[in-house]
C-alpha cells in the first residue's frame, strides 16, 4: 500500500521540483541590448528620476499596482516592468517628497474573469493610490465598472481593445489600433497610394473590427482621397496565410495594411513574398509589427517595409526616450525587452511620479490621487507627439498623434514625424480638448 | 472458539437526509466565513472556482458514470453566458429566470449536438466533441458575446458605452454574490446528485458496465444518455448564466478549444467518480492559478502542471484527488470500525 | 476565380494531411492517437529556431529540434506504454492531450510571446500553377504526405517489423506472448513518429506561423483529415486532409461564408463520423 500511495505521489512531486526549477531559471531572452542608443550614461548623476536628488526614500511607502496580461499566449509584461525600473529609479532619488512607492504588477493570463478578480482585488485596497503601466489584452472592459464605483483610475501603459479608450476610469498613453490604422492610412494618402487600400484583421472582438471600422470611417470623410476595396477578418486561429494574400491580390489593392498581431502580420508577408506581391503593393502594419526584433524575422526582401509608431521610435536619442533606456538598463534586467510596450509602461509611471510630486506627501490618499490624476492637463515629454491629458470623460485617447518608420538597413528608422490623425471619430474629443482646455 | 462478528448496519432513512442537512450547514458555514476571512481577491476566486465546478461535476458525470469523453463542455458554458447575457440586456427579466432560460436553452443545444452523436463511444465521442469544441469557438469569436447592443447578436458598435450585466438583488457585493453562486451551486449538484442516486444513476451505471447488458435488462439506453446530456447541459447552462453575472461581461477567447481540454484535464485530476471532485476540478482550475501567482510562479507553467496531473490521473490514478481522498476516508472508517469491534 | 484559392487549398490541406498522416501512422503502430504531434513539432521548430538564432548553422539546428522531438517522444512512449497497454483508445488520447498540455506550457514559458519566423532553404525556389506561386516548401510538405502514406502502407504490410506493429497495436499482451520483442517495437513506432513530428512542426512552422499555440492545436483541424480516413485508411486520410484544405480555403472569396470558413474541418469531421457511424452496432466489450 505504500509504495503504490509512493509511486503515485511520484509523478506530481515530481512535477513540482520540475516547476519550481524551471521558475528559478529564465526564459529565452528576447532583443535586449541596448547597443542601439549608444552608450548609456547610467551613473546616479545623470539619472534625474523624480525628485533627481539621489537621496533614498524612506517614509510611508505610496501603493500603486497595474494590471497586465504576461500569460497564456500573450505577453505584454514588458510594460509594468519598464514602470517597476523607473519607480525603483525614483525610490533611490528622494521617491515622493520622500516617500517611496511600493509597486509590482498581477498577471490576468488571458482570463477574463481572473482580470476581474484583480480588479476587484485593487478596488478593495484603499492604500492602492493609482494605477500605472497596465497592459492588458482582455481586462478593461471587466475592470472599468469596478474601478469606477471605487474611484480608481489607471494611467495605461498600452491598451489594445476598443474598451480600454473608451471607459472611464481608464487612459492609454498609447494610441490604440484604429487610430494607428487610421494614421497609416493618412500617410498612404500623402504618399498617393490610398486609391485602393486593402486590409487584413484578426476578429478579436473590439479590435479587429474596430480599427477596420477606422479606416473605412476616414476613407467615407476623405472625399474620394482614400478608398477600401478590400476588409479582411479571419479567425484569430487561422492557418492560411496564402489564401489572405489571394483574396488581397483579386481586390487589386494599391497599399495592405496589416491590423494584425505580428507573428500573423509576419506570415501574411512570408506569403506575400512567396507570391510575388512584395513589391506590388504598399506594404504597412500598425505598431504591432514595430519591434526591433521584426526586420529580422521578416528577412531581407522586405526593406521598405512601413509600420506605424504610437509612440516615439525605441532607439530616438531624446531626453526622456534615453532616460527611460538608461533606467532600464540600470534598474531593470538584461532580459526586459526595450520595446514600445517598456517605453509605455516607463511613460505612465512617469507621468504618475510627476502628478505625485506635485501633491502635499503628507496628503496622498486614493481620493486625493484620483482627483489629481483625473485633473492631469497639459503633460508633455518627448515619447509622445502631443502633449497628453486624463480629464473626467467616457472615453480616453489623449494620444492621437502618431509616427511612421520604415525598414531600412534591416533596422526601423523614422519615416515620417508626428502627424495627427484624423479620425472622424475624434470629434468629440477634439472638442473636450479645446473647450476644457487639456492641451495647452 | 471464533466469534464471528458480522457488523450489521441498518439503513436507516436518516442517513441521507442528514447528509443533506451536513451539506447545507456547511455551504451555510462556508458562505458566511470565506467572505469574512479571505480578501475579495480570493473571495472571487472562490465564486469563480465554484461556477466551473458545476461545469467539472457536469464532465465528471459524463465521463465517470457513462464512460463519455466530452471535450467540449466549455462551449456549453459560453452558449449559457451568451444567452443570460442577451436576455438580460434584452429583456428585464429577473436574474433566476435568466438562469433557468439560460440552462434550458443550452440543453436544447445540448441535446441537438447530442442527438446524432449519442452512437458514439469512446475516442469517435471525443474527436467530435473536439470537433464541436473548435467550430464554437469560431462562432463565439465571429458573434462575440452581447454587451447592450440590440439585434440578434446584441454587439454595440461605435463609441456607445458598454454595458457591463448586473448582479441579482440578492448578490450585488461579492461576499453577497458568493453566497448566491454557492446556493445555485447546491442546487445544481443537487440535481445531478439526485439523479445519480435514483434510477437514472443506475441506468447509467449498467450503460458503463456493458452496454449490450444494460439493454438485455431492458434499460433505454439512446434515452437514459440522452437524459444524462440534457441535465448535464442545463447545469453546464446556468453555470455559463452565473459566470455572465460575475465579470458582467464575456470574452470569445476564453471559450476555445484549449479551455474545454484543460476542464477536462482538472476533472480527471480533481476525480470524475464524485461530485467532490467536481468541487475539487473548479478549485483546481480557478484558485489554484492564483495560489501559484503568489509564490511566484510564471502562469505558463500552469499548463505544464495541469498536463503531467492529467496523464497521471489516468494512467495511474483514474478516481483523481477525490477518490484518494475518499480511500482515505474509508480506510480511517474501517480502521476506526475495528478498533470499536476488535 | 476559384482556381487559385483551390491550389492554396491544396497547400494548407497538404498541413492537415501530414499531421493527420503521422498521428496516424503511430494509432496504426501502437494504438495511440497521439495529440501531442502539434506540440512535439513546436518544440522541435523553437529549438531549431533559438540555436539558428544563436549562431548555429541551419542543418545542424533542425537535425538538434528533430531529435528533441524524437527523445521526447521515446521518452513519453516508453514510460508510458506498459501502465496504458490495457486501456482503451479514448484513454490513450486524453494521456497524449496531458503531454500536449505539458510541452505547450513549458515552450509558452520559455518562448515568450515574439514574432519569430524559421525560413527553410528551400522557401526561395518555387514554381507557377494557375497564378499561384507555389514554393517547394510547399511542394516537399505534400511530398512528404504523400510518401508517408504510401510509404507506411507498403512498411506495415510487406515488412515484418510492420506486422508486428500492427498486431501490437491490436493487442499488445498477445503480441507479447508470439515472442514479438513488443518494448523494442514501440519503441521505433515512438521514435518514427517523434521524427515525423518534429520535421512537420518545421514544415509547419515555415509555412504557417512560428508559435506554440498555433503549432499545438493545429492537431484539431487535422483531426479531421484522420476522421475521414476512419482512423484507419492512411490513403484516405491524404485525401481527407487535402478536401478539408480546399474546402476551407474556397470560402475566401465568398463573404457571407469567408467569416466561418475556419470552421470547415470541423463541420466536415463532424458531417463524416456520423454518417459513418448511423448503423453503428452496440458493443458488446466490458468497461474498464
Amino acid at each position: 500500500m505504500l509504495t503504490r500511495t509512493s509511486s503515485r505521489l511520484l509523478a506530481p512531486i515530481a512535477v513540482t521540483g520540475l516547476m519550481l526549477g524551471l521558475a528559478a531559471c529564465g526564459g529565452s531572452s528576447g532583443d535586449s541590448s541596448d547597443s542601439d542608443v549608444g552608450k548609456l550614461d547610467t551613473s546616479s548623476s545623470a539619472l534625474k528620476c523624480g525628485l533627481g536628488n539621489g537621496k533614498a526614500a524612506s517614509g510611508t511607502p505610496i501603493k500603486i499596482r497595474a494590471m497586465a496580461t504576461a500569460s497564456g499566449g500573450i505577453d505584454f509584461s514588458s510594460a509594468p516592468r519598464s514602470a517597476a525600473a523607473f519607480f525603483k529609479c525614483v525610490n533611490a532619488n528622494g521617491g515622493i517628497n520622500g516617500r517611496p512607492i511600493d509597486y509590482a504588477y498581477e498577471d490576468d493570463a488571458l482570463n477574463q474573469q481572473k482580470a476581474a478578480q484583480i480588479a476587484a482585488k485593487f478596488a478593495a485596497d484603499r492604500s492602492i493610490v493609482a494605477l500605472a503601466g497596465d497592459a492588458t489584452f482582455i481586462g478593461c472592459g471587466a475592470a472599468n465598472p469596478v474601478y469606477k464605483k471605487a474611484d480608481l483610475y489607471s494611467i495605461t501603459g498600452t491598451g489594445v481593445p476598443q474598451s480600454c479608450f473608451e471607459s472611464s476610469n481608464i487612459a492609454p498613453v498609447n494610441a490604440g489600433p484604429r487610430i494607428s490604422t487610421v494614421a497609416t492610412m493618412q500617410y498612404l494618402q500623402g504618399a498617393g497610394k490610398a486609391d485602393r487600400v486593402g486590409q487584413v484583421s484578426n476578429k478579436v472582438p473590439g479590435v479587429g473590427d474596430w480599427s477596420q471600422a477606422g479606416a473605412i470611417a476616414y476613407a467615407r470623410k476623405s472625399d474620394g482621397g482614400a478608398k477600401v476595396v478590400k476588409s479582411i477578418l479571419h479567425d484569430p486561429t487561422a492557418l492560411d496565410a496564402n489564401s489572405i494574400v489571394l483574396g488581397l491580390k483579386n481586390a487589386d489593392p494599391s497599399a495592405v495594411i496589416l491590423e494584425d498581431p505580428a507573428p500573423m502580420g509576419a506570415a501574411v508577408l512570408k506569403a506575400a513574398l512567396t507570391q510575388g506581391l512584395s513589391k506590388k503593393y504598399a506594404w504597412t502594419c500598425l505598431s504591432s509589427c514595430y519591434d526591433a526584433s521584426f526586420p529580422k524575422q521578416i528577412g531581407p526582401q522586405w526593406e521598405g517595409f512601413i509600420s506605424n509608431s504610437e509612440l516615439q521610435l525605441v532607439d530616438a536619442k531624446t531626453p526622456d526616450n534615453i532616460l527611460w533606456r538608461s533606467v532600464l538598463q540600470k534598474y531593470g534586467t538584461a532580459k526586459d525587452p526595450r520595446d514600445t510596450f517598456g517605453q509605455s509602461g516607463f511613460l505612465a509611471a512617469k507621468i504618475l511620479t510627476d502628478t505625485l510630486l506635485k501633491m502635499d506627501p503628507k496628503n496622498i490618499t486614493r481620493d486625493t490621487v484620483s482627483k489629481a490624476v483625473v485633473g492631469i492637463t497639459n503633460y508633455k515629454s518627448d515619447i509622445l507627439c502631443a502633449p497628453w491629458y486624463y480629464g473626467e470623460a467616457d472615453a480616453h485617447n489623449a494620444n492621437h498623434t502618431t509616427r511612421m518608420a520604415v525598414v531600412k538597413g534591416g533596422k526601423y528608422v523614422e519615416l515620417q514625424g508626428c502627424q495627427a490623425a484624423k479620425d472622424p471619430a475624434l470629434a468629440p474629443i477634439l472638442a473636450r480638448e479645446k473647450s476644457e482646455g487639456l492641451v495647452g | 472458539m471464533t466469534t464471528l462478528t458480522v457488523a450489521v448496519r441498518r439503513r436507516s432513512a436518516w442517513r441521507p437526509a442528514a447528509g443533506v442537512l451536513g451539506v447545507v450547514a456547511l455551504l451555510v458555514i462556508v458562505g458566511f466565513v470565506v467572505p469574512a476571512v479571505f480578501s475579495v481577491f480570493w473571495v472571487r476566486s472562490f465564486t469563480t472556482s465554484a461556477i466551473y465546478a458545476i461545469a467539472c461535476a457536469g464532465v465528471g458525470l459524463l465521463y465517470g458514470r457513462l464512460g463519455l469523453v466530452s471535450l467540449g463542455q466549455i462551449a456549453l458554458v459560453g452558449v449559457g453566458g451568451w444567452i443570460t447575457l442577451r436576455l438580460g440586456y434584452g429583456t428585464g427579466l429577473p436574474y433566476p429566470i435568466l438562469l433557468l432560460l439560460a440552462g434550458a436553452g443550452t440543453c436544447v443545444i445540448g441535446v441537438m449536438v447530442g442527438i446524432p452523436s449519442l452512437r458514439l463511444s469512446g475516442l469517435n465521442l471525443a474527436i467530435v466533441t473536439l470537433m464541436f469544441a473548435g467550430a464554437f469557438a469560431i462562432v463565439f469569436n465571429a458573434t462575440g458575446f452581447p454587451n447592450g447592443g440590440g439585434g440578434f447578436l446584441g454587439r454595440a458598435t461605435g463609441s456607445v458605452q458598454r454595458l457591463a450585466l448586473e448582479r441579482p438583488t440578492l448578490g450585488r457585493g461579492d461576499g453577497g454574490y458568493f453566497r448566491y453562486v454557492l446556493m445555485v451551486a447546491a442546487l445544481m449538484f443537487g440535481l445531478l446528485a439526485l439523479h445519480v442516486r435514483s434510477r437514472p444513476g443506475r441506468q447509467w451505471a449498467a450503460i458503463r458496465q456493458s452496454e449490450a447488458g444494460a439493454l438485455a435488462s431492458g434499460v433505454d439506453t439512446t434515452r437514459s444518455k440522452l437524459w444524462a446530456l440534457a441535465v448535464v447541459s442545463f447545469t453546464t447552462g446556468v453555470a455559463g448564466g452565473l459566470l455572465a453575472a460575475n465579470a458582467g461581461v464575456l470574452d470569445p477567447g476564453n471559450f476555445g478549444a484549449s479551455e474545454s481540454i484543460v476542464l477536462f484535464a482538472v476533472v480527471l485530476i480533481g476525480g470524475a467518480f464524485s461530485l467532490l471532485g467536481g468541487v475539487l476540478g473548479g478549485l483546481l482550475s480557478q484558485a489554484f492559478p492564483s495560489l501559484l501567482d503568489e509564490i511566484g510562479v510564471n502562469g505558463n507553467l500552469i499548463l505544464l502542471v495541469f498536463g503531467v496531473g492529467l496523464v497521471h490521473a489516468v494512467s495511474t490514478a483514474p478516481q483523481g484527488i477525490a477518490g484518494q481522498l475518499q480511500g482515505l476516508a474509508a480506510l480511517v472508517r474501517r480502521r476506526v470500525g475495528a478498533l470499536e469491534d476488535g | 476565380m476559384l482556381k487559385p484559392f483551390i491550389v492554396t487549398g491544396l497547400a494548407v490541406g497538404s498541413l492537415y494531411a501530414l499531421s493527420g498522416l503521422g498521428m496516424l501512422v503511430l494509432y496504426r503502430t501502437t494504438g495511440v492517437l497521439n495529440l501531442a504531434y502539434g506540440a512535439l513539432g513546436a518544440m522541435a521548430a523553437l529549438i531549431s529556431w533559438e540555436l539558428i538564432q544563436q549562431g548555429t548553422e541551419q542543418w545542424p539546428s533542425y537535425a538538434v529540434g528533430v531529435g528533441a522531438a524524437t527523445a521526447a517522444s521515446l521518452c513519453y512512449g516508453g514510460l508510458l506504454g506498459p501502465y496504458l497497454a490495457e486501456r482503451e483508445s479514448v484513454v490513450k488520447a486524453t494521456a497524449s492531450l496531458g503531454f500536449a498540455l505539458a510541452i505547450l506550457g513549458v515552450l509558452n514559458w520559455y518562448w515568450t510571446d515574439d514574432t519569430r519566423t524559421l525560413t527553410l532553404p528551400t522557401d526561395t525556389s518555387g514554381f507557377d500553377v494557375v497564378d499561384v506561386r507555389v514554393s517547394t516548401t510547399q511542394l516537399i510538405a505534400l511530398a512528404l504526405a504523400v510518401v508517408v502514406a504510401v510509404g507506411t502502407s507498403v512498411y506495415l504490410r510487406a515488412s515484418g517489423t510492420g506486422t508486428e506493429m500492427r498486431a501490437l497495436a491490436d493487442d499488445r499482451e498477445l503480441t507479447s506472448m508470439l515472442g514479438v520483442r513488443v518494448r523494442r517495437v514501440e519503441a521505433l513506432a515512438w521514435g518514427v513518429s517523434g521524427a515525423l513530428a518534429g520535421v512537420s512542426g518545421l514544415l509547419l512552422a515555415d509555412l504557417t506561423q512560428l508559435t506554440a499555440n498555433s503549432l499545438t492545436f493545429l492537431v484539431i483541424p487535422a483531426l479531421a483529415a484522420c476522421v475521414v480516413g476512419r482512423f484507419r485508411s492512411l490513403g484516405w486520410t491524404l485525401f481527407g486532409g487535402l478536401l478539408v484544405g480546399v474546402l476551407e480555403a474556397v470560402g475566401t472569396p465568398y463573404d457571407w461564408i469567408a467569416d466561418y470558413r475556419s470552421a470547415a474541418p470541423f463541420v466536415v469531421a463532424i458531417v463524416v463520423v456520423l454518417y459513418l457511424q448511423r448503423h453503428k452496432t452496440v458493443t458488446i466489450g466490458a468497461a474498464r
